[in-house]
């Protein structure tokens, strides 16, 4: 078995210092520095390094625009691209690490007392999840609407970041569905435990994510769980923000759900959780 | 059962979600040429709000190049605000234009561009037609037009 043992106790880089990175993916991806979206002469996600819109297929579009759209959104694909491919051996780093979409919205959620915090847990995640992605996809294709752009995380944190230094970024916020986003950021983000209850549900790289997360599960590195150390106490399940752990029976990791943010590993007193490959 | 009923649940949501626009606000987008442009198509606005707020993206045609100036224009006049997305911090890593005083500088082929466009309508206006038009500074010809059409009605669906 190849693994990082640990915890509390582990002394993986990327467990110890994930709080460090989502500050730096912060400082990287998001106004007022955005460093990495400038290097294409862009102020954030929209247009080329969009990683939502360009998989959505609208009606009446013809395979011409659909694939010109993967061409206008050429660093959102690498994006997605990357993270899937990451995921599939690695498991989501991107998610738990560097998202920028999600790092600040978890952060917040930590200066908001407990009492005050809603609690989504006993929402089974997939199946939201993937009903959101389901409409997500199909129901611009036959031309009821869209969900792409008008719910997306990827333009309003950043705007958020940027809106006391840009009357731009004021205006795309004072609208109703500017402020539809951003009361969901806080509803799903900000006040719910964990902080991941938006990534959880609503967001589409997340789902396509946590898809690759599951397919890689057999051969990659995951958060995995050591049943003859678990004693079943259930602490870990309290701190996953993503409510990915069962204690029902066993304790179980749902690899559809799981991140490795490793916060499970950190309290674990047995060491019973590890982050490696599946035990042969 | 659970897992199946929230499963039909938010895809209900979902769907209600996408459908639903608040009809405040609208994405156009055109391209600007030396031949006045084209518009992708007109926006479509419900009148009867006090605020509408348009996101504008537009591509350069060449051979045109030079600066643009951004109005908003009809009749009666509205009173509206135009802004332009840069960087706060521009690290000058790449060339791109710049929005300043209503006016995109610096514009070449191939250039993207993104402005916000905020219209305040009169308040006895239920109806009409504005234009957002691009001036070419240097020549004052119109380089693009996009048509805002403000229709009664609440509720109106439009694509973002």
């Amino acid at each position: 078995m190849k693994a990082e043992h640990g915890s509390p106790g582990s002394t993986s880089f990327w467990a110890r210092h994930r709080n460090s990175i989502l500050v730096i993916g912060i400082i990287l991806f998001l106004p007022p520095l955005a460093a990495i979206v400038q290097t294409t002469g862009d102020v954030n996600f929209c247009g080329r390094w969009c990683p939502r819109m360009f998989f959505v297929w609208r009606e009446g579009t013809t395979l011409t625009a659909f694939l010109v759209g993967f061409v206008r959104s050429y660093m959102g694909v690498a994006l997605v691209v990357g993270i899937l491919a990451t995921t599939l051996y690695y498991g989501r780093y991107w998610c738990s690490h560097l998202c920028p979409a999600a790092s600040p919205v978890e952060l917040g959620s930590r200066l908001v007392p407990s009492p005050l915090k809603l609690d989504f847990s006993k929402t089974p995640a997939p199946s939201f999840r993937y009903a959101y992605l389901l409409v997500y996809l199909i129901v611009p294709a036959i031309g009821i609407g869209s969900l792409c752009c008008n719910y997306c995380n990827f333009a309003a944190v950043p705007r958020l970041f940027a809106a006391p230094f840009s009357d731009g970024d004021v205006a795309y916020l004072l609208r109703i569905q500017g402020m539809a986003n951003v009361g969901l950021l806080l509803f799903l983000g900000v006040f719910a435990r964990g902080g991941r209850a938006y990534c959880n549900l609503l967001c589409p790289i997340g789902a396509l994510d946590a898809l690759s997360n599951r397919i890689g599960a057999k051969f990659g590195r995951r958060v995995r769980i050591d049943p003859d150390k678990c004693t079943n106490c259930g602490e870990c399940s309290k701190v996953c923000p993503t409510w990915a752990i069962d204690t029902k029976d066993a304790t179980t990791i749902n690899q559809l759900s799981c991140m490795p943010c490793r916060l499970c590993q950190g309290v674990c007193q047995t060491e019973a959780i590890y982050y490696g490959k599946q035990a042969s | 059962m659970k897992r199946i009923l929230v499963f039909l649940f938010a895809t209900v949501l979902c769907v209600f979600a996408a459908w639903f626009r608040p009809g405040d606000s609208a994405h156009a987008m055109g391209m600007i040429s030396i031949k006045g442009g084209k518009a992708r198509h007109p926006v479509h606005l419900p009148s009867g709000k006090d605020r509408y707020t348009l996101v504008l993206t537009g591509t350069i045609l060449p051979p045109y190049q030079g600066d643009a100036r951004v109005v908003v224009e009809g009749d009666p006049a509205p009173s509206y605000s135009v802004y332009g997305s840069d960087p706060i911090i521009d690290l000058k890593l790449r060339r791109r234009p710049y929005f300043g005083d209503h006016i995109l500088t610096g514009l070449r082929p191939k250039d993207r561009f993104t402005i916000w466009v905020v219209i305040r309508p009169p308040e006895e206006m239920t109806g009409g037609k504005y234009d957002v038009a691009f001036y070419d500074t240097a020549t004052e010809k119109a380089v693009l037009k996009i048509p805002v059409l403000f229709e009664g009605g609440e509720g109106h669906h439009h694509e973002g």
